[in-house]
């Protein structure tokens, strides 16, 4: 379903974000992308909806290589969850799912808000499967919690029943247990709608209970690739520590010079 | 003593490094520049030469030496003054204000004495005219009587007319503006024009609307549409145009990027994002710069009309070219009432709106 092959992307300051990266993903899986902050993961998913282009190499998305001329086609296979959901706040909740089917509303329909009787019942029964109720409706998104407001950026990912969903760490601004839940609404969701996830995460032990399979990318290279059975502690400890981290330029507290202070403050 | 060893101390640590700091900068030696230098000093004497030039060639010591002798005329201490009797005299001629109106019926066409209009009525004045008879070589008298339609209030329900007119050009000229920033805004948002030429077309448009100022404007728009509102509205449309447009420029570009990339990323196109990304964003701050543009085009339609272009400036330039001054001060009193009024209402309509 995707595919990266030998894939580099450089930014214009000269960082390189991902080096040489290959993934095959195929149909229906769930793949999780592990890998510490500022490792590529938010720019390898986000050269699969166009957001990003590869400097070197080539990503195909069902058989078809993404290119500036594809992607508007192809795009709209594609749906993204976002880290700070990217809602449009002071908009109602409603608009905010009907908008994940723009690509497909005529011109004057968007421009007076008036979508067609089918889309709207579609928001509902998203709206309904996600957890939501009919209150929520039309509230404006920025009352909503944190938690009720991702899941109203999941509805709105499967309105136009991708093929393809990207969650950009969906849960990195939410507490554990309403990580909990939307991770498991968004599995529960990709296995209903039979759609192929690349789901970026921060927690370990979320990616090894979800993830069909786990990748993990450091400084842009792809370092692990496995089932969550071989994602062990120690692989965990590596990516973030050790072996397969890179330098941590945070300096280290010297303990022997806090010594006297400490010798003080526990007298 | 208890034993310590598996007592945390990590939630000291910044503190910790901070004291480390500390001792070690101790011996460093501190200075703090003094508050001002030379440069100070020179700013202060070139500042105190332009405002010496400048304030000669406006006259400011004449200013404050009459302004002086005003003020001293009013407390008792001077004789006379130019400024106060200057100010007495149009004081004098303005009070009392001018309400009523009466109309000679022998000018009045097909006048029916049993059907006068609203509120009036007809009375009859004796004028006085003295001349000087030739023969005689004496002053005298003619008495004229004269039939007059006085309506007591059709003076203020002319102004009130009028004051309504400068309403509807303020309105016609924000609806006019907000009709060409729009599509301007659009093109001059970096992040929405389609290319760099477009960009700058509309960027210096949008300059060049602010930069002519509606009375010269509508000096040329009154030669192209004649006296009346269409030059007023439309020379207050275009420059209000050029605010607009940038503030609503500004306003995109600034707009959060996360909705617009949500909706970018699944192909919605330029105007569908626009229009669901950006605008429920930025829709307060427009309708504030808006509510902000119709009281600023208020306060100038009152004025605009002393070029001929409609309203109540006209009204105000035509009497007092006159010196009919009570009329005059008629206007300036329902001008002063309608701004006032306005600016407490659209303060209200905005501070609801944030």
């Amino acid at each position: 379903m995707l595919r990266f092959e030998n894939v580099y992307k450089r930014f214009p300051d000269g960082t390189e974000a991902i080096r040489n990266i290959s993934l095959h993903v195929p149909k229906g899986q769930f793949c999780v992308v592990l890998g510490p902050s500022g490792a590529g993961k938010s720019t390898l998913l986000r050269m699969l909806n166009g957001l990003s282009q590869p400097t070197e190499g080539s990503v195909h998305l069902a058989g078809e290589q993404i290119t500036e001329r594809s992607i508007q086609r192809l795009r709209k296979r594609v749906a993204t969850v976002h880290q700070q959901f990217n809602l449009t706040p002071r908009m109602s909740v409603a608009l905010n799912v009907l908008s994940g089917a723009l690509p497909q509303v005529a011109h004057w329909r968007a421009a007076v808000g008036l979508f067609p009787p089918e889309l709207r019942e579609k928001a509902c029964r998203l709206l309904d499967e996600v957890g939501l109720t009919p209150e929520h409706v039309n509230r404006r998104v920025s009352e909503l919690s944190g938690g009720q407001q991702q899941r109203v950026g999941i509805a709105r990912a499967f309105m136009m029943d991708p093929a393809v969903l990207l969650a950009d760490e969906p849960v990195a601004s939410l507490d554990p247990r309403i990580s909990r839940g939307i991770l498991e609404l968004l599995h529960r969701q990709s296995r209903n709608h039979n759609t192929t996830v690349l789901c970026s995460l921060h927690q370990p032990e979320l990616a090894r209970e979800f993830g069909d399979r786990i990748i993990a990318v450091n400084q842009g290279r792809l370092v692990f690739d496995g089932t969550p059975e071989q994602l062990t502690d120690q692989v965990c400890e590596d990516l973030y520590h050790g072996a397969l981290a890179h330098k941590n330029d945070v300096p280290e507290v010297d303990e022997a010079a806090c010594e006297p202070e400490l010798e003080l403050a526990a007298a | 003593m208890k034993p310590r060893a598996n007592l945390n101390w990590n939630w000291l640590r910044p503190e910790m490094n901070m004291m480390k700091n500390l001792s070690v900068n101790r011996d460093a030696k501190w200075h703090l520049d003094h508050p001002y230098n030379a440069r100070h000093l020179l700013f202060a004497i070139v500042a105190l030469m332009i405002l010496a030039v400048t304030g000669s060639r406006m006259e400011v010591p004449r200013m404050v030496q009459e302004t002086a002798q005003g003020v001293g005329y009013v407390v008792g201490l001077n004789e006379e003054s130019s400024v106060a009797t200057g100010v007495k005299r149009i004081a004098e001629s303005i009070w009392p204000l001018r309400i009523s109106e009466e109309i000679e019926v022998s000018r009045i066409e097909n006048f029916d004495r049993n059907d006068l209009p609203w509120l009036s009525h007809v009375e009859v004045i004796e004028s006085r005219t003295p001349h000087l008879n030739t023969e005689t070589l004496q002053l005298e008298e003619t008495i004229e009587s004269k039939e007059v339609l006085v309506k007591p209030i059709g003076y203020l329900s002319h102004v009130l007319l009028k004051m309504l007119e400068t309403l509807e050009m303020a309105l016609w000229g924000t609806i006019l503006a907000v009709a060409l920033s729009i599509p301007l805004a659009c093109f001059a948002a970096a992040n929405y024009a389609p290319n760099r030429f477009v960009y700058n077309l509309a960027r210096s448009t949008i300059s060049l609307f602010r930069a002519i100022p509606e009375l010269v404007s509508a000096l040329f728009l009154v030669l192209a549409f004649g006296f009346g509102p269409i030059a007023g509205f439309l020379a207050l449309g275009i420059h209000s145009a050029g605010f607009l447009g940038k503030f609503y420029a500004e306003d995109i570009e600034n707009a959060d990027r996360g909705p617009q990339e949500a909706l970018q990323s699944i192909g919605a196109g330029q105007i569908k994002t626009l229009w669901y990304g950006v605008l429920p964003q930025v829709l307060p701050q427009y309708i504030a710069y808006t509510l902000y543009i119709l009281d600023r085009n208020i306060r100038m339609a009152t004025v605009i009309g002393i070029v001929g272009a409609g309203g109540i400036g006209l009204e105000l330039k035509g009497r007092f070219d006159m010196f009919n001054f009570d009329h005059v001060g008629t206007i300036l009193v329902i001008i002063f009432l309608t701004v006032i009024i306005l600016d407490q209402f659209s303060a209200r309509l905005r501070s609801r709106l944030m």
